[in-house]
């Protein structure tokens, strides 16, 4: 019998690294040149397939990174199992930006909580400013997880939310007991959903 | 796709899709075994099979709908179609088909000789929802062979991918296996808007007080909160498109505790309220306990609705009387302790003291007796609850149910409890007698809760055991819980449109015997407000321990309680034994749609046989009449055309015009505002709220507001939501301590959707007002002058008088001008502004020449007052009031002072000497003395729950220092 989990993730990051664009290439495939800035936060899913059957669902907080919204992002990273904390390769400030969430994320988040490096924006490589070698580097030193990826592209992108998805459910606790509530971030840890009783077939829904 | 396919979707979301659609005949009771034997003409009906598309990657899910078709009720010629049952194709279902020749069935009404004698081939269709034998298998006739092989083949190919029971894995995101039916079978149970009755409580309630809890990134239950917006937007629309007429109800509602006693004087004053001398009604104006939430309930009607009616209201309202006559149509009269012996508590059975009663009732009414019938009556040992109406309309009267509660000694026996009448009032149809008119459902209770001063919580107790053991059964009817059908076995008192509570209550007054006497035999023209200040009743309603929602019209009227024959009695004839106090009354509540104004609301002193005096009301109810038909159909269409507010591949898009506002300089008692424009830019309808950006924070602080706080948009449609900004005396309290710079950060959320952030800026002005006086003391200039909020004088350097304050006094002593209009004069608002906008800026006060002086003075008197009432703590503190009350004389008045902290000696000195002037300036200073200590008292010594003490002595301590 394969396991279905499912998991909070949440995007934080410097605005215009491309967030939300990691997000609609990952969920649906999709890239627009024209992105508004997002000015609050959006909840999207997306359920990823593992070798061994195993699905992964994830529950998706893309928030805003504009800084006069920095009080907010607690609220939203709060019980998260896993962060993705992003910056623009092309950007040196953009990497001290995520250095600054990091600390945050490590003094007040879950102590378990999984939190992964990204470096966007690979299609503009000849404009790096933030060699690999200097964001690999400080992944390791911080205990983070590390990839780079063009959201325009598409590169990188299953990869890391792949990797992402292999590794929680050897960290993330299990919940002793799945929860029955559907709300989102409802549960602090990852949710082993094959661990549930069996419900009962449609017939009692039915008796019109 | 054709014609019944097309039918068939128009009862769909569009999360789901019709596979096939064919037209069969329902043969009800035939079974595949009898074949061709004599069938009857059957019902039309539509078989489809419906789809909805796996979702979270799980498989396809089929039913067989089984829908009727209804020709339409209004003149456009089209049919409605309707869900008659569902089967989910389940392992269990099964379908199967049989070639028959019968006679030919008429499906298209074609009546026509030469169809009906054919014979004609078609086949017999069988399905068997599941194994269980309690479901009976259906079986229908149809020619649309072709069509019907494509039907039970996808039957089948739904039923071999369809969910076992043993295979399928569970999870809590994966939808149970066809809970997307769920929708559609609450639809077939409840179809109709017109006949549910929902909780009074909740109508009253605002819709986003009705949704889950929710905070930002934690959107609380989305399903949840997508059905009740939904419904409220549905039973708001439906309503408003509707064509209603109005029609006016007079009731008359009385209680009346007996003391066990027969009626022995004529009760026609109370019956008929032909006699009020005495008791006379002031002022009629309806006012809420819980304050300004509720003023202007009665307004309802002219509200806005959300959506405007194809023509304008007025055009299509009407409203119809029962008769040009005053008379009430309805008497409702509630008794209590009809029957004091010890056997009438444990058998009571005797009809006698209720049959005494009637014919009290009916002699009081006199000749006009045989306009009325009694309709109703509940007797439960002392209580009697009964209800009379006009002869003419017993017949617009339905469901009429009796029930009742017994809550006295031992929670059982039936001295104190309730009895409730519930009943359906269809007004006559006077224009189409085939219209079916939606009814509107009254309860009456008439309830006696426990006695004694001390046991305000025992009735709090009993008044929530009551309520709630009070129920009448609904016998079949199913009603909606949240969208989900569910079947109750008993409608609640609140299931209803109307309300009315008639109680002996037994609620008293938190005031001392004494004072109580006082301030009744005083000539204060505010000491009924005075009293009513402690009455335990209103004081459970403020706390929302009894009586949570319910409303009173005011009480003009002197106490009804008690006045016990032979014992010694006070100067206005109550009895020393028992304090004065109002313990009948009659309490209401109402659906916001429907217009409750009460003419009258008065004891009847004149009736003085028993220990109490009764009371009566009389009520002119406005209701809105709909058509049924007109109002569910049209309730259905709107149903389907906000049904998805979720969508696999569709996200809700809601856009807002701005992500920032800026609401530049506010001040003190200045309303501004704004509008935020949500529009919906999507395919779907979406549902917005504003949600909390923190767990504990409130939605917003307290010198903004939000109008409206959830909704449901159109697509295409756009919603202006209001954000204002006013800063009232709590606000400024809060606000003159912090910083210049305010911000704030909304989080509005669309269900199922995203949350969005909009920031909203300003900048405050600080004010004088509603600042304590050490605070005051301290300032170095105006209050508009500080650069921050700790820019003070030090504490060694404080005034010795707040300066503001005392240019207010020190104006009016300068001023020559009659001082007798003073403080009982409303003032012109606008200059009151001027006088206080001049103590923020420090500036000199100036005025325009045309204005006259005395309305100035009046002004300042008027400023005055708000400086005092905005302050957080009364001038003197709340720990000194019990000495002030204890003070008899004059001296010892003076020498208290010394206790007082030196910055309340000194406002105390100097405000007194100044209204010691103004009562010296009146031609009648002892009245002028009585007048002012009224006003002043309660607001230098304001009332503290930690420290009580009498109103009446506040007033004595104060006019020690004016007379």
């Amino acid at each position: 019998m394969s396991k279905q989990y499912q998991f909070k993730l949440v995007l934080l990051g410097e605005s215009a690294v491309g967030k939300s664009s990691l997000v609609l290439r990952f969920v649906k495939d999709q890239f627009d040149d024209y992105r508004e800035s997002t000015i609050g936060a959006a909840f999207l899913t997306q359920t990823v397939t593992l070798d061994d059957q195993s699905t992964v669902k994830f529950e998706i907080w893309d928030t805003a990174g504009q800084e006069r919204y920095k009080s907010l992002a607690p609220m939203y990273y709060r019980n998260a199992n896993c962060a993705v904390v992003v910056y623009d390769i092309t950007q040196t400030s953009s990497l001290e930006k995520a250095r600054t969430w990091i600390r945050e994320l490590q003094r007040q988040a879950d102590p378990s909580i999984v939190i992964a490096l990204c470096g966007n924006k690979t299609d503009l490589s000849a404009r790096r400013q933030v060699s690999q070698e200097e964001a690999r580097k400080y992944a390791e030193e911080e205990g983070l997880m590390w990839g780079e990826t063009s959201a325009k592209t598409g590169e990188g992108v299953s990869e890391i939310f792949t990797a992402i998805a292999k590794k929680l459910p050897l960290t993330a606790p299990q919940a002793s007991r799945a929860g029955s509530s559907a709300r989102p971030a409802a549960g602090r840890a990852g949710v082993d959903l094959s661990q549930q009783s069996t419900p009962q077939a449609g017939g009692d829904q039915c008796n019109c | 796709m054709g014609f019944m396919e097309d039918l068939v979707r128009t009862l769909l979301r569009q999360t789901e899709l019709v596979d096939v659609a064919i037209e069969a005949e329902y043969l009800p009771g035939a079974t595949a075994a009898s074949t061709d034997s004599d069938i009857a003409l059957g019902n039309r009906r539509i078989l489809a099979v419906v789809f909805h598309p796996g979702s979270f990657g799980g498989p396809e899910e089929g039913s067989v709908f089984i829908c009727k078709r209804t020709p339409w009720g209004d003149d456009t010629g089209l049919e409605d179609v309707e869900i008659d049952r569902i089967i989910p194709i389940s392992d269990a279902f099964s379908i199967s088909m049989a070639q028959t020749r019968r006679n030919a069935v008429d499906l298209h009404g074609n009546t026509t000789a030469s169809i009906l004698n054919q014979s004609q081939a078609g086949f017999l269709v069988t399905v068997v929802p599941g194994e269980s034998t309690e479901e009976e298998s259906l079986t229908f006739f149809t020619d649309n062979t072709q069509a019907l092989r494509v039907l039970v083949a996808e039957c089948k190919r739904f039923k071999d991918q369809a969910p076992g029971g043993a295979e399928f894995v569970g999870s809590y995101q994966a939808p149970e296996p066809f809970s997307w039916l769920r929708h559609y079978l609450s639809r077939t149970k409840t179809p109709q808007l017109s006949s549910l009755a929902w909780d009074i409580r909740v109508t009253n309630t605002p819709l986003h007080a009705q949704l889950s809890p929710a905070s930002a990134g934690s959107p609380g239950d989305d399903k949840f909160d997508a059905t009740v917006v939904q419904h409220d937007w549905v039973s708001k629309t439906a309503k408003a498109t509707t064509t209603r007429e109005q029609f006016q109800l007079k009731l008359r509602v009385g209680t009346f505790n007996v003391n066990g006693c027969i009626p022995s004087q004529d009760l026609s004053s109370w019956i008929q309220g032909t006699d009020t001398t005495g008791v006379g009604s002031i002022d009629l104006s309806p006012v809420s306990p819980l304050g300004s939430a509720f003023t202007g309930i009665n307004t309802v009607l002219d509200q806005k609705s959300p959506i405007e009616p194809e023509t304008p209201l007025t055009a299509k309202t009407s409203i119809t009387t029962i008769d040009e006559y005053d008379l009430p149509d309805i008497f409702v009269f509630g008794f209590q302790e009809l029957d004091l012996s010890t056997e009438a508590l444990l058998y009571s059975t005797s009809t006698f003291r209720e049959d005494t009663w009637t014919t009290a009732i009916l002699a009081a009414l006199g000749e006009k007796a045989t306009l009325y019938e009694k309709l109703a009556s509940k007797q439960l040992v002392g209580m009697l609850l009964v209800i009379f109406t006009k002869k003419e309309i017993v017949g617009c009267f339905s469901d009429i149910q009796v029930s009742s509660a017994a809550a006295g000694i031992m929670g059982f026996l039936g001295n104190k409890g309730g009895t409730a009448i519930r009943l359906a009032f269809t007004p006559p149809d006077t224009k189409d007698s085939t219209r079916a008119l939606v009814p509107t459902v009254f309860t009456f209770v008439n309830a006696h809760l426990a006695a004694f001063d001390e046991m305000y919580e025992k009735r709090n107790a009993d008044f929530q055991d009551v309520s709630r053991r009070l129920t009448f059964p609904t016998g079949s009817v199913q009603v909606m819980d949240n969208g989900n059908a569910t079947s109750a076995s008993a409608y609640s008192i609140y299931d209803c449109d109307v309300l009315i509570w008639l109680v002996y209550l037994n609620y008293r007054l938190d005031l001392p015997d004494q004072d109580v006497r006082d301030i009744l035999d005083s000539q204060y023209e505010d000491k009924l407000e005075t009293l009513l200040k402690y009455d335990q009743l209103r004081k459970a309603i403020r706390t929302k321990k009894a009586f949570e929602g319910f409303l009173e019209h005011s009480i003009t009227h002197l106490p009804t309680y008690r006045f016990s024959p032979g014992l010694p009695t006070d100067a206005l004839g109550y009895d020393m034994k028992r304090k004065p106090a109002w313990t009948d009354r009659v309490l209401y509540m109402h659906d916001p749609s429907i217009g409750f104004h009460q003419t009258s609301y008065t004891g009847h002193p004149r009736i003085t046989f028993s220990d109490h005096r009764p009371v009566a009301t009389e009520i002119d109810i406005t209701i809105n009449v709909y058509d049924k038909g007109q109002l569910d159909s049209i309730a259905r269409k709107l149903y389907r055309q906000v049904d998805v507010l979720e969508h696999p591949s569709l996200q809700p898009a809601l856009r807002l015009n701005t992500d920032s506002l800026n609401l530049g300089t506010i001040s003190y008692r200045r309303r501004v505002s704004q509008e935020l424009r949500l529009e919906n830019t999507g395919k779907i309808p979406c549902a917005y709220r504003f949600i909390r950006p923190e767990d504990e924070a409130p939605l917003y602080p307290e010198w903004l507001n939000v109008e409206p706080l959830a909704g449901l948009i159109l697509p295409g449609e756009v919603v202006n939501v209001e954000i204002s900004a006013y800063v009232g005396d709590k606000a400024a309290s809060e606000l003159n301590l912090g910083p210049k710079e305010l911000e704030w950060t909304f989080v509005v959320h669309t269900i199922y959707g995203r949350d969005s952030f909009v920031g909203v800026t300003a900048t405050y002005e600080y004010t004088c007002f509603a600042t304590n006086l050490d605070r005051l003391l301290r300032l170095k200039g105006s209050a508009r002058s500080l650069t921050s909020p700790d820019d003070l004088l030090p504490e060694e350097n404080a005034r010795n008088a707040p300066k503001d304050f005392m240019k207010l006094i020190n104006w009016l002593m300068g001023a020559d001008t009659d001082l007798n209009v003073l403080f009982t004069t409303s003032a012109d608002e606008n200059l009151v502004q001027v006088i206080q906008e001049c103590l923020d800026t420090g500036e000199e006060f100036t005025f325009s020449k045309n204005e006259e002086k005395t309305a100035i003075a009046i002004a300042f008197g008027a400023t005055i007052l708000q400086f005092l009432k905005a302050m957080p703590d009364p001038v003197i503190p709340a720990s000194l009031h019990t000495q002030c009350a204890q003070v008899t004389n004059r001296d010892d008045a003076f020498e208290l002072l010394e206790a007082f902290p030196p910055a309340s000696v000194n406002v105390w000195i100097s405000f007194t000497a100044f209204l010691h002037f103004v009562c010296q300036s009146s031609e009648d200073t002892d009245a002028r003395v009585v007048q002012l200590a009224m006003i002043f008292a309660p607001i230098l010594l304001r009332d503290d729950d930690a420290y009580p003490v009498s109103p009446f002595k506040r007033r004595r301590f104060l006019s020690f220092f004016m007379s």
